[in-house]
């Protein structure tokens, strides 16, 4: 597959069809995302690893693509995606970070052993080029171990995992989607400066709600925690609840309103049936 | 629960908007209507003015209870304000299943100008709901403040 990606990349930028193919490079053993203007680095392409594409530059809170457009205004770049970078660049765009029109997206299917390792329910974008898709692991199964606790048995169970949090602020950072510039997380009012651990459950509390319904369940705010927090129990508990209660699915469709943050289409969720 | 003394006193923060809620919560005042005083009252301009956030820290800084007052669908003098409360408290009670606090210390009402009666009745009820829950463990955080 990493062969027919790398030479379908050489030739769109040989033939000029986008200004830049962006993706992942791996150097000197390190992956991490790169925007590609010549066909011959194009042999450090690299597929298939747990780094997002899609990561907020901080404290810009902005994405390499968006601060690429900002640039160049209206010229075309390929994007590489799986499941989760594809409903990532969605989720930023519904917030007017970047223009999905002037993205070429690529898109490549996750096997199943890496849909296991990240539990992503969705392991394959849209715009699928390369690659067979596979059916991701259940989100179920996974939630059943925080569902099938008592209200005091989570308590305890969430207490003694917070305990360990160092505020390294790891998850928010690694986010695709999370893009305020004024975070809540940093509110003195909710979680001080100095306090260690956080106070239970504030600190969480907030990364928890504001992500509720654009979370993608990429799995990066897990993979950074130091302290093995396991935060996406709560976060797939919270994207099913979603979908009940509001009908709405992160990274489906880049022209969909955030149904939290939206009073425009309110009225028209309130139809459906809520 | 067993371990709630007897003369436990539930303390509930009422965020209450301006318009609709709050206005009937004043009726049932001057209508002279018989409900229990364990409601501190927080008026907003408007339910959806009501960050999941504030409720979160009521909940932190001692409430044993938190209500949400707003206009009735349709009513809200905003037009469109409380269809995003009506969308977000149930995400929110989720959140705080999830975290392993009581969802039913929060309540979503909606309580025209008009029902002075309904308010007095929701603040009985709720009372008698979060008796039973006993007192919020959360009370107080970990720091003291
Ligand atoms: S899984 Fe974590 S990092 Fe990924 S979108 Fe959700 S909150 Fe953000
Ligand atoms: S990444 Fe983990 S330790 Fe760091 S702030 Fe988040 S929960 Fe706490
Ligand atoms: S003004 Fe009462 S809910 Fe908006």
């Amino acid at each position: 597959m990493l062969t027919e990606i790398r030479k379908h990349c050489a030739d769109l930028l040989t033939r000029k069809q986008v200004a830049a193919v962006y993706g992942l490079r791996e150097r000197d053993g390190h992956t991490a995302p790169y925007l590609f203007t010549r066909a011959e680095d194009l042999d450090g392409l690299t597929v298939g690893t747990k780094v997002p594409v899609t990561f907020t530059l901080r404290p810009a809170k902005k994405n390499i693509i968006s601060a690429f457009q900002e640039k160049c205004p209206g010229q075309k770049i390929a994007v590489l995606v799986r499941g989760c970078d594809e409903r990532g660049l969605y989720e930023v765009a519904k917030r007017g970070q970047i223009q999905v029109a002037d993205l070429a997206i690529i898109g490549y299917a996750c096997d199943a052993d890496q849909a296991r390792a990240c539990h992503c329910p969705r392991p394959h974008p849209q715009n699928l080029k390369f690659g067979e898709k596979v059916q991701g692991p259940s989100n179920e199964a996974f939630i059943a171990k925080i569902v099938n606790m008592s209200v005091a048995e989570r308590e305890a169970f969430w207490r003694a995992q917070f305990s360990k949090c160092i505020k390294c602020y790891g998850c928010r950072n690694s986010c695709p989607v999370c893009i305020c510039k004024e975070c809540w997380m940093e509110n003195d009012a909710f979680s001080p400066t100095g306090w260690l651990p956080p106070d239970f459950p504030m600190f969480h509390f907030v990364h928890f709600y504001h992500l509720s319904d654009s979370c993608i369940e990429c799995g990066a705010c897990v993979d950074a925690c130091p302290m093995d927090i396991p935060l996406n129990l709560i976060r797939k508990v919270l994207s099913k609840k979603v979908q009940e209660e509001l009908f709405y699915t992160a990274g489906q469709d880049p022209e969909e309103k955030p149904p939290l943050a939206s009073r425009e289409e309110a009225k028209e969720r309130l139809e459906k049936g809520i | 629960m067993s371990s709630t003394p007897d003369n436990f006193e539930p303390r509930i923060v009422a965020f209450l908007c301006n318009w609709c809620s709050y206005t009937g919560a004043d009726l049932a005042g001057i209508s002279r209507m018989n409900y229990p005083a364990n409601v501190r009252a927080i008026r907003l301009m408007c339910s959806g003015s009501v960050k999941p956030f504030f409720i979160m820290s009521a909940l932190h800084k001692g409430a044993d209870g938190v209500l949400i007052g707003g206009c009735h669908i349709g009513d809200c003098h905003y037009q469109t304000g409380n269809h995003l409360t009506k969308k977000r408290i149930p995400i929110t009670r989720e959140l705080l299943g999830a975290l392993g606090i009581d969802p039913r210390r929060v309540r979503l009402e909606w309580i025209s100008a008009a029902e002075g009666q309904e308010f007095a009745e929701v603040i009985h009820e709720f009372v008698k709901e979060l008796k039973a829950l006993g007192p919020n463990p959360l009370a107080g955080g970990d720091h003291a403040h």
